[in-house]
């Protein structure tokens, strides 16, 4: 019985506990030591300096000054009537209304192609479904391979392969979500319970019934979710793919700054926020109601 | 030859520990078996090896003649669709409904590629139906297996089992999660239908009472031996010592298999 007491805890002092003021440990200490080094270090490196700031506030205000009042250069627009095959409507419509669907329409195709990219890679990255433990790690390599690159690389690499457009950055949106999509799927069907997938297996079903009715129904709720979280990411991503010519909005903007039009820029930003805006809050509810 | 035949199982796991030392066992069809014993006797072992989920360290079994413990992926699988299995859990998928809960049962008899997008011919959903119909759920078909109570759960877990139309149910503590009336209720269904289809049934339980009630065969396991199988009438103080009270002084054995009973609801 002795033998197995637990050595005693050092005896504690008294007066310590009697301090009215709490005393950091030496690990606290140490711990705010490092993150003011790493604070001064990064304020160094990257030149900021309040002076800077201060000199620069007239340049800014005047910035503000051209940028207001917002402007929108609208555009006529001929529109078919429904039912009227003479008639025709025309509209004024904002010039960047059009690039705002085109980026729609990126983000749509774009997240679709994503899906079905990330979805093997998802499988074979889940420690439950590969068939291999080495084949489980290659694919988590690859995984972080693609996460290290960023959206405007891919961009600048299909733009030079399958030329200027929104088509270019459809597939950079696609093959950039690879990383990110892949490792999500992946967590969500470690995630689920293995005892009904068990239990399915067990009734004499193959592995990719297993699968399909086993695991499928437990992981899909969040699977889901994630893709329509790729799909906002990618409305954000799209609107600046334009800056390299891979489509969307991004022409527009670029195109706005370097001909000094920024109360146009600000008018077409302020609608490329409000349809960022709406797309964000339809997919958290739609999100809301999946799981 | 016996429907099922097993012969000198033994069950080593990796980390040393016996569970099964030699556990020799035949039993025909019709027959209702209930498995008692302490928790950690090996019974939950025996259940997994003759479901072919986990392979015996030695020993041979036979399921109409055809072995179990040394087969392959694909005679496996061949077994698997004849073994229905009842878990304590229910594992049912939750997400889906009770009547696609049932069909699952099916897959080992219906394995081209359209059952992967939910195909399904007459004959399979007209089995399923008529399981769930069985255990009296057939209004329920359509509702999703996580909005069911525990009893009804267990119940669609049955028909799920029944469905496979088995020549083996294999049940491990089916209504350990349920509260006595509907241990009772749900452990009467599975063993009238079990009766009714003549079909084999082995059942784990942990209650001597329900084994004397719906069991026409008691197997004691104790130590990962049968240490007791004969009629639920032969269970007297005795033999219940045997199988229950094996290395502690205990005042009686009926206080003794209580204790065990309350201390295995905890997990």
């Amino acid at each position: 019985m002795a033998a197995d007491t637990p050595p005693r805890p050092p005896p504690v002092q008294r007066e310590r506990l009697l301090d009215p003021w709490p005393r950091p440990t030496l690990r606290q200490a140490l711990a705010a030591a490092v993150v003011l080094v790493v604070l001064i270090w990064s304020l160094h490196g990257t030149g900021a300096s309040l002076g800077a700031l201060v000199e620069g506030a007239p340049t800014m205000l005047d910035f503000l000054r051209r940028i207001f009042p917002p402007r929108w250069d609208a555009q006529p627009v001929t529109l078919a009537v429904p039912g009227a095959p003479e008639a025709r409507l025309v509209v004024p419509l904002p010039r960047v209304v059009p690039y705002i669907i085109e980026t729609l329409h990126m983000a749509v195709i774009g997240t679709l192609l994503g899906v079905i990219l990330s979805f093997p890679f998802g499988l074979l990255a889940a420690r439950n479904l590969a068939p291999h433990p080495l084949i489980y790690h290659g694919t988590r390599l690859v995984l972080n391979i693609n996460r290290a690159i960023p959206d405007i690389l891919f961009a600048l690499i299909f733009v030079a392969a399958v030329g200027l457009g929104p088509f270019a950055g459809v597939l950079a949106l696609g093959v950039g979500a690879i990383g990110a999509l892949g490792k999500l799927y992946a967590e969500a069907i470690e995630a689920i319970d293995p005892g009904p997938a068990l239990a399915v297996r067990a009734t004499g079903a193959t592995r990719l019934q297993t699968f399909v009715y086993g695991v499928l129904p437990q992981a899909l709720p969040l699977m889901a979710s994630y893709s329509l979280l790729l799909f906002e990411h990618n409305v954000r991503s799209a609107t600046i793919l334009g800056l390299v010519g891979a489509g969307g909005v991004g022409f527009i903007l670029t195109t706005y700054i370097s001909l000094f039009q920024y109360r146009e820029l600000i008018g077409a930003l302020i609608l490329v926020i409000m349809m960022v805006t709406v797309i964000d809050w339809l997919s958290g509810q739609v999100r809301r109601r999946m799981i | 030859m016996s429907l099922l035949e097993i012969e000198g199982l033994r069950v080593v796991y990796p980390n040393g520990h016996e569970a099964l030392r030699s556990v020799s066992l035949r039993a025909g069809a019709g027959e209702i078996i209930a498995v008692i014993g302490r928790s950690g006797a090996g019974k939950s072992t025996l259940l997994r090896c003759i479901a072919g989920l986990q392979r015996p360290t030695a020993g041979a079994i036979r399921l109409e003649g055809e072995e179990i413990a040394t087969a392959g992926p694909a005679r496996l699988r061949a077994i698997h669709r004849r073994v229905g299995f009842i878990w304590q859990e229910y594992h049912l998928v939750e997400r889906l409904s009770a009547f696609a809960n049932v069909l699952i049962g099916r897959l080992g008899h219906n394995p081209g590629p359209a059952s992967l997008l939910g195909y399904f011919n007459r004959r399979h959903r007209a089995i399923a139906a008529r399981q769930l119909e069985r255990v009296g759920l057939l209004e329920k078909a359509r509702q999703r297996a996580d909005r069911l109570s525990g009893g009804e759960k267990q119940r669609v877990a049955i028909a799920r089992a029944l469905a496979q139309e088995p020549v083996l149910l294999l049940a491990d503590e089916p209504v350990a999660s349920l509260d006595p009336e509907l241990a009772a209720q749900v452990l009467g269904d599975l063993s009238r239908i079990a009766r009714e289809d003549g079909v084999l049934t082995i059942m784990n339980l942990h209650q001597v009472a329900l084994a004397r009630a719906f069991a026409d065969r008691v197997v004691g396991i104790a130590r990962g031996e049968v240490v007791y199988d004969g009629s639920p009438q032969g269970l007297d103080t005795p033999v219940l010592d045997r199988i229950y009270r094996f290395d502690r002084p205990a005042p009686c054995a009926a206080e003794a298999v209580e204790r065990d009973a309350a201390t295995s609801y905890g997990r």
